[in-house]
């Protein structure tokens, strides 16, 4: 690290990563940040300061998923401060005393399969084809009941039932041929198709 | 539990498809067990109803997340030469206030100092290769747009586009009075050889109207703005040059600089070699002006100057030994000065980079004059620090707006 060419290609890395992450990641990040400071705007915030502080950050993510649990640690840390919330036992706000610790922080990875599981169902269901597109949609995301998604859709009742079911297995089968990694889901569907 | 979950997966594809050996079963139930997280996760996505409200939330992140690209989209978008990484700093930064003073930090303190960029500052870039092509027929051509090929046919003339984005006519002469246009915005310039291998090289918000075919008698150009031009030697069809329908050039093999931009209140023709006789006689009759006795043959190495509205043989001024190369230096990637105005500079940096300078009254008619080189291929924000640095006057970018203030 001592050669000053050698520290420029990691940064240039690093930058690529982080912009790359700034693209896949930023609407996730939002969503978890959110959830813990109910506000979108200082979710905001919070977010864009967490990316600017990784790049003076001299650290080397070792690899996509190291980043991206870096980028929750942060976000978390900066949302308890925000709230100012004793219930973290990280209440330094130093960067090297957060950057020692996020690694080994279990409950970030459980967070970061919920979330990646989250990405996956919604990420499928607006690959399917229109009709089960919508019906999910309206179903599963908006949470209408079929009287609601019968109006909505100008279909019979009776039909939206079958509908259902039917996009619930598309999305099924679309997820199994994928070989997704994160089975829960599929379990989850399980459930939910009964 | 990377690993695991890589297990698990396997276990549940085959318990999907009903392809679950019992002993598998066992296991699956045993991960059950064994692993708290998996227990919890399966719980919170086998709850409907939970399920339900974080996909709602979810969706309406990535709704705010669209409408935050669109933001950042908005005012970049314009800039095609920013780079991916800059891109998301700059959006960062667009963000949050705390951000932008990060970003300064981080990524150019050199500009910091000049030119603080507010969130919706895009870069601006030097001029490039843009022109409209009007032809006989009032058509016009969007030539930047255009790739390489044949761009129109006038008569029995072929108007080509090289590789380079150059403009050429080749064909027949003939007597057929076609004219087109050239003419470039400010922060364009282009670069034409007419029919008879006459080179042009046009600079930003200028003209230059033309036959598509010269003919056998005179060949007569009419030029506003600014242009160099290396004439094509043909004693028998002198090259004549109208500047601003006021005044005329005629050359004979040569190579010259002409600026006549109306707003420099000045028309300046530079000669670097041959010969040019300036004739500061209107030419709205055009019979004979070069006959009249008002004119001037200027040598190589001098420049002839007159104000505009003053062109009697008196008002024109001869400078011998001139630096032509800065009278050219446009063409050639700089902007080279002489004992220049302040208000010149600042028009020329107007043209080439397309903003407008905003001064007080007091410092446009600052007496001084600078003498220097500015390299005419960076953005602004590059060189507004230079040009502090010279003039001693502070420069602010806002859009398309330099304030100049006094330090």
């Amino acid at each position: 690290m001592t050669d000053p060419q050698e520290t420029k290609s990691h940064q240039k890395r690093k930058h690529e990563m982080l912009s790359e992450l700034y693209d896949s990641y930023y609407g996730m990040l939002l969503f978890y940040t959110k959830q813990l400071v109910r506000n979108a705007e200082v979710a905001k915030d919070i977010i864009s300061e967490v990316f600017a502080s990784m790049l003076k950050l001299s650290h080397d993510f070792q690899s996509v998923a190291d980043a991206q649990a870096y980028l929750l640690v942060s976000c978390r840390n900066r949302a308890y401060n925000y709230l100012g919330a004793a219930h973290t036992t990280r209440s330094s706000t130093s960067l090297s005393a957060i950057s020692d610790d996020w690694a080994t922080d279990d409950t970030i990875h459980e967070e970061m399969v919920r979330l990646e599981l989250l990405r996956t169902i919604y990420k499928e269901i607006n690959a399917l084809p229109t009709y089960a597109r919508d019906i999910l949609n309206l179903s599963f995301i908006k949470g209408l009941s079929n009287q609601e998604i019968a109006e909505e859709l100008q279909k019979p009742v009776g039909n939206i039932r079958a509908l259902k079911a039917q996009a619930l297995k598309l999305l099924r089968l679309r997820i199994i041929e994928k070989k997704l990694t994160y089975t829960l889901l599929l379990l989850m569907l399980e459930e939910v198709a009964h | 539990m990377k690993d695991d979950v890589a297990d698990w997966h396997d276990l549940i594809l085959k318990y999907l498809k009903e392809d679950l050996t019992a002993a598998e079963q066992l296991r699956v139930d045993e991960l059950y067990r064994q692993s708290p997280s998996f227990k919890k996760l399966s719980d919170e996505f086998s709850d409907p109803v939970l399920l339900q409200s974080r996909l709602l939330q979810f969706d309406l992140a990535m709704q705010e997340w669209a409408a935050v690209r669109e933001t950042e989209r908005t005012p970049v978008a314009p800039v095609r030469t920013m780079n991916r990484r800059s891109r998301w700093i700059w959006a960062a930064a667009a963000i949050s206030a705390a951000s932008i003073v990060m970003y300064m930090y981080l990524v150019n303190p050199a500009e910091r100092q000049m030119s603080p960029p507010t969130a919706q500052q895009q870069a601006i870039l030097p001029a490039s290769q843009k022109a409209v092509l009007i032809l006989a027929d009032q058509h016009t051509i969007e030539l930047d747009d255009l790739r390489k090929g044949v761009v129109a046919q006038e008569g029995e003339t072929v108007i080509e586009k090289s590789g380079d984005g150059a403009l050429s006519y080749q064909g027949k002469e003939s007597t057929a009075a076609l004219l087109n246009t050239l003419r470039t915005p400010r922060g364009g310039f282009y670069h034409v050889t007419l029919s008879d291998g006459t080179k042009v090289w046009l600079n930003a918000a200028s003209s230059l109207r033309y036959p598509v075919s010269f003919g056998t008698a005179e060949r007569r150009v009419l030029l506003t703005g600014q242009a160099y031009f290396e004439v094509a030697h043909d004693a028998k069809r002198p090259f004549r040059v109208v500047v601003n329908e006021q005044s005329q050039v005629e050359v004979l093999g040569t190579h010259f600089d002409i600026s006549a931009y109306l707003d420099d209140n000045e028309t300046k023709t530079t000669l670097l070699e041959g010969s040019v006789r300036v004739s500061p006689v209107p030419v709205s009759g055009v019979s004979s002006p070069l006959l009249s006795p008002g004119h001037i043959i200027l040598q190589p190495g001098q420049q002839a100057r007159f104000l505009v509205g003053q062109m009697t043989q008196q008002g024109i001024v001869v400078n011998k030994n001139v630096d032509t190369e800065a009278a050219i230096s446009w063409m050639k990637g700089s902007f080279s000065y002489d004992k220049a105005s302040f208000a010149l500079v600042v028009r020329q940096l107007e043209r080439w980079y397309d903003v407008d300078f905003v001064l007080p009254k007091h410092l446009a008619a600052l007496p001084d004059r600078y003498t220097g080189d500015f390299q005419s291929s960076i953005p602004l924000s590059e060189l507004l620090p230079q040009l502090s640095q010279i003039t001693g006057l502070s420069f602010q970018l806002e859009g398309k707006k330099v304030i100049v203030r006094s330090k």
